[in-house]
């Protein structure tokens, strides 16, 4: 997220719409802005319906290690004690992009824990996405 | 993973929650722009 956070600009210069979607409760936005430097659109999905629709993992099958289910199992109780963490942590997460016209040009879903696309990633599959609606 | 065959129709008809609680249909994200939305575990 900080590295999403420090070049949130490189996607208004594309002039497109960048925003997250958590899972957890709105009220630790403040919270998570203030942890993460993010400033941009900020949602939350608590149904997990867009999370579940786009075919992102949830629970152990979407672990592809046994050291995942580990630190997910470990990140859940320290989340729990601490009372820090909001959302499922076994949920896992991705990205895709989208043109006007509804077409996902691009998608991405965590296969594990920490698994993300960079932000090269992304801003090269806006390139190619706006490379073909030209 | 592989993408699945998503429905973008039923993408864009579910609704994200803002800051203040208020709906904010998905859709509405790309109306007007090409849209990049990252999916994040949890908030912290």
């Amino acid at each position: 997220m900080a590295e999403l956070a420090e070049q949130k600009h490189r996607f208004k210069e594309k002039n497109t719409q960048l925003a997250v979607i958590g899972s957890g409760d709105p009220a630790y936005f403040k919270e998570f802005r203030e942890k993460t430097g993010y400033d941009g659109l900020l949602f939350s999905d608590p149904s997990l319906a867009a999370f579940s629709l786009l075919g992102f993992a949830r629970g152990i099958t979407g672990m592809m290690s046994i050291r995942s289910v580990f630190n997910a199992v470990s990140a859940f109780r320290q989340g729990h004690r601490q009372g820090s963490v909001q959302g499922s942590t076994l949920q896992l997460g991705g990205a895709i992009v989208i043109n006007v016209s509804g077409a996902v040009r691009y998608y991405f879903a965590s296969a594990k824990a920490g698994d993300h696309p960079t932000v090269d990633e992304l801003i090269r599959a806006l390139d190619r996405s706006l490379r073909r609606t030209e | 993973m592989q993408k699945p065959n998503i429905s973008i129709e039923s993408l864009g008809a579910l609704s994200v929650l803002n800051g203040h609680g208020e709906s904010l249909q998905l859709a509405s994200l790309w109306k007007s722009q090409t849209a990049v939305l990252v999916f994040v575990r949890h908030f912290g």
